[in-house]
């Protein structure tokens, strides 16, 4: 069942804010004519600048155009808090003067909810995000860590139809992102409501949501499945905003069969099946680092590149390498192999046809393999 | 370096506190049984009056010979002018001054809060206009304003009104420099926090009294004080209502009503220990203010002064209060 569903939905405002203190480098996008539905136990993360936006214009925070529809009612001249949503802001937004308890309890207060309901409420919640030792803490006093859980909380106790989480693992360590990601995942796989979820992070995305969205221009340029956005982004834009570390890009000239191509370094390498259609235009290819595969010999279709230097992360490396012409292009490789690789070093290497990504280099559409 | 540091600051503090030592010297040398009249403003004096000033056979008061204070005389002093309270009027120059002070400092300070509140986190029409326009009694003085409001007072009949204490207060309760200074907190404090309690279904005012206010107390107190000062040591308006209130409205410190009464009736030379001790009585309210918000006023000025930059290092703005 849909439970949340967005018709071109729009900001008014038409300037870009700056980000705020208290986030800074995350400024808010402006959205367009976005439209999206989401059903009862989905999980959509939004990944952009726009991602806040949208949160913001769902909740009635923004002035909005365009329709937000709830359990199929409109809401959109409804006050943010008869919305029936709740949400999760990126700096936690707790009442600072509150206790955890006080500020978990204030939305139930306001709306009269029994005390013993707002206490059984709490005690579940606060056991699930384990935040049963911080419920007489003060807000200031709370870790990041803690206070994002306490954020979290404030929203679940709640009950909403929709969550709406805004970044809320920004400024924690990567332990705790990790840790948090967890408790979250398995907190939302019993509460089954709607929730969209706005991050720049590519893992979280991953890691947390049913359907990924990528935001580009205030619109949604791709929407599907995570693990199908990293197989076949739609776009140069998606390819690029997917994945860690980025795509690798060259522009690249194709021979009339389709098969030979040749990169602008001067290099030829080949695809396994022909691509005749995408003969004589220009061209972008793509590949993932994870997905360049290394080889002994320089035999073609092998590409002959140089070392720059190389990250040692355990167990796998991350490759930085140059195609040795004049402005040779760099490429990043991401291996388990290069133990023996060293600074300086010749490398051969090679692209499985089926692993690249082909885009026009106008549109940025994805031209194949499909 | 340190013991340089210390001398500057202990001869800074001498030099600060000389004035009440000095006044504390005078009240010490000898006290009159009693003042001749009344403490109480006198009617605005005109132009001649004040280049007449000291008049002829005014007493000035006496230099005090020591620097030590001679302790016994001065509480003795304390004691006579505290047993003459009534008599020159003492007693009602505080509570009335006190009183309206206290009324001047919560009318700024509420108001002032609703006002930022209202302009930073509602959106309305015209709200930079009313923004403008809350702000121009900056450039507009209070010295300036106060003569074409008491012709507009005396128009309406307001002068008179309440015992005088509505036209003492009215004039002075709105203050733009504090709209100022709440406004860069108050866009930092609320900025998520206030989103969130509307999601939580909280009204603005409740918002207003439950969120901003409890978390900017430090702020709002510090505020207060410097308003209650202010309005303590408001003389020139108190002087202007005078000539139709010359016994009700009085929120003047005693030293200037001292200063004013020595120049304009010549107190006799006995009455000066009395005079400056009824001043430094007029001190101990704004020095207990002062005491009371001193660690918060502290911290006000220390975020006031901080350029944003070096606050984006602390990650949670939501931790100094």
């Amino acid at each position: 069942m849909t439970v949340l569903e967005l018709r071109r939905l729009s900001s008014v405002s038409r300037r870009r804010r700056p980000s705020s203190n208290s986030q800074p480098g995350a400024g808010h996008g402006i959205v367009q004519e976005l439209n999206l539905a989401v059903d009862e136990g989905e999980f959509v993360a939004l990944m952009g600048d726009e991602g806040p936006t949208v949160l913001r214009l769902i909740a009635g925070l923004e002035p909005t155009k365009g329709d937000v529809l709830i359990e199929g009612e409109s809401v959109i001249r409804r006050p943010p808090a008869a919305r029936d949503l709740a949400m999760v802001f990126a700096s936690g937004a707790l009442y600072p003067q509150m206790t955890v308890q006080e500020n978990l309890s204030y939305g139930l207060k306001l709306r009269h909810v029994p005390r013993a309901e707002i206490d059984d409420r709490i005690s579940l919640t606060a056991e699930f995000l384990k935040l049963e030792g911080a419920l007489r803490e003060r807000a200031t006093t709370l870790t990041p860590a803690l206070r994002q859980r306490a954020a979290i909380a404030r929203a679940v106790v709640r009950d909403p139809a929709v969550y709406l989480l805004d970044r809320p693992l920004t400024g924690l360590s990567q332990h705790e992102r990790s840790e948090l990601r967890s408790m979250i995942r398995n907190l939302w796989s019993r509460l089954g409501s709607a929730t969209l979820y706005a991050t720049n992070d590519v893992e979280e995305a991953m890691a947390l949501a049913n359907r990924l969205a990528v935001l580009r221009n205030g619109a949604i340029e791709q929407i599907a499945p995570p693990l199908e956005i990293y197989r076949r982004p739609a776009t140069l834009n998606v390819a690029k905003a997917v994945g860690f570390p980025t795509m690798n890009f060259f522009t690249i000239r194709m021979d009339n069969a389709g098969i030979l191509v040749e990169l602008a370094g001067g290099q030829m390498t080949a695809l396994a099946s022909p691509m005749s259609t995408l003969a004589e235009r220009a061209l972008i290819l793509g590949i993932r680092p994870e997905h360049v595969r290394l080889v002994e010999s320089p035999e073609p279709p092998a590409l002959t590149l140089k070392v720059e230097w190389i990250e040692r992360l355990g167990v796998e490396s991350l490759v930085h390498a140059r195609l040795p012409a004049a402005h040779g292009e760099t490429l990043l490789i991401r291996t388990q192999e290069a133990t023996r690789v060293q600074e300086n070093d010749t490398i051969y290497v090679m692209f499985p046809s089926e692993l690249i990504h082909l885009f026009d280099g106008q549109s940025g559409v994805r031209l194949g393999p499909h | 370096m340190t013991v340089f540091r210390h001398v500057a600051l202990a001869l800074a503090a001498l030099i600060m506190t000389s004035p009440f030592w000095a006044s504390a010297l005078i009240a010490a040398i000898g006290a009159a049984p009693s003042l001749a009249e009344p403490l109480h403003p006198l009617p605005w004096p005109d132009i001649a009056t004040l280049r007449a000033w000291p008049p002829n056979g005014a007493d000035l008061s006496p230099l005090p010979q020591t620097l030590l204070l001679n302790t016994t005389i001065f509480w003795r002093t304390l004691i006579s002018l505290l047993a003459n309270m009534t008599q020159a009027s003492i007693n009602r120059l505080y509570v009335v001054g006190l009183a309206a002070a206290l009324a001047i400092a919560v009318c700024r300070t509420l108001l002032a809060t609703l006002a930022v509140f209202a302009l930073t986190c509602f959106r309305f029409p015209f709200r930079p206009i009313i923004a403008v326009t809350l702000t121009l009694p900056l450039i507009l003085p209070i010295e300036t304003r106060l003569a074409p409001s008491r012709a507009w007072f005396l128009q309406i009949g307001l002068v008179d009104l309440g015992g005088g204490t509505i036209a003492l207060i009215a004039p002075l309760i709105e203050s733009a420099a504090t709209l100022l200074i709440l406004r860069r907190l108050f866009i930092e404090r609320t900025s998520e926090t206030f989103l969130a309690a509307q999601l939580d279904g909280a009204g603005p005012l409740c918002i207003w009294r439950e969120i901003l206010l409890p978390t900017s107390q430090g702020a709002i107190g510090v505020l207060f004080a410097v308003h209650f000062v202010c309005a303590w040591n408001q003389y020139l308006w108190p002087i202007l209502l005078a000539p139709s209130q010359t016994t009700a409205v009085a929120a003047l410190p005693a030293l200037t009503a001292a200063a004013h009464h020595a120049g304009a009736l010549s107190v006799t030379s006995g009455s000066w220990p009395l005079i400056f001790m009824a001043a430094l009585l007029s001190l101990i309210p704004p020095v207990l203010m002062w005491l009371c918000v001193q660690r918060p006023a502290l911290r006000l000025l220390t975020r006031l002064l901080t350029p944003p930059w070096a606050r984006l290092a602390g990650e949670n703005c939501n931790d100094r209060s």
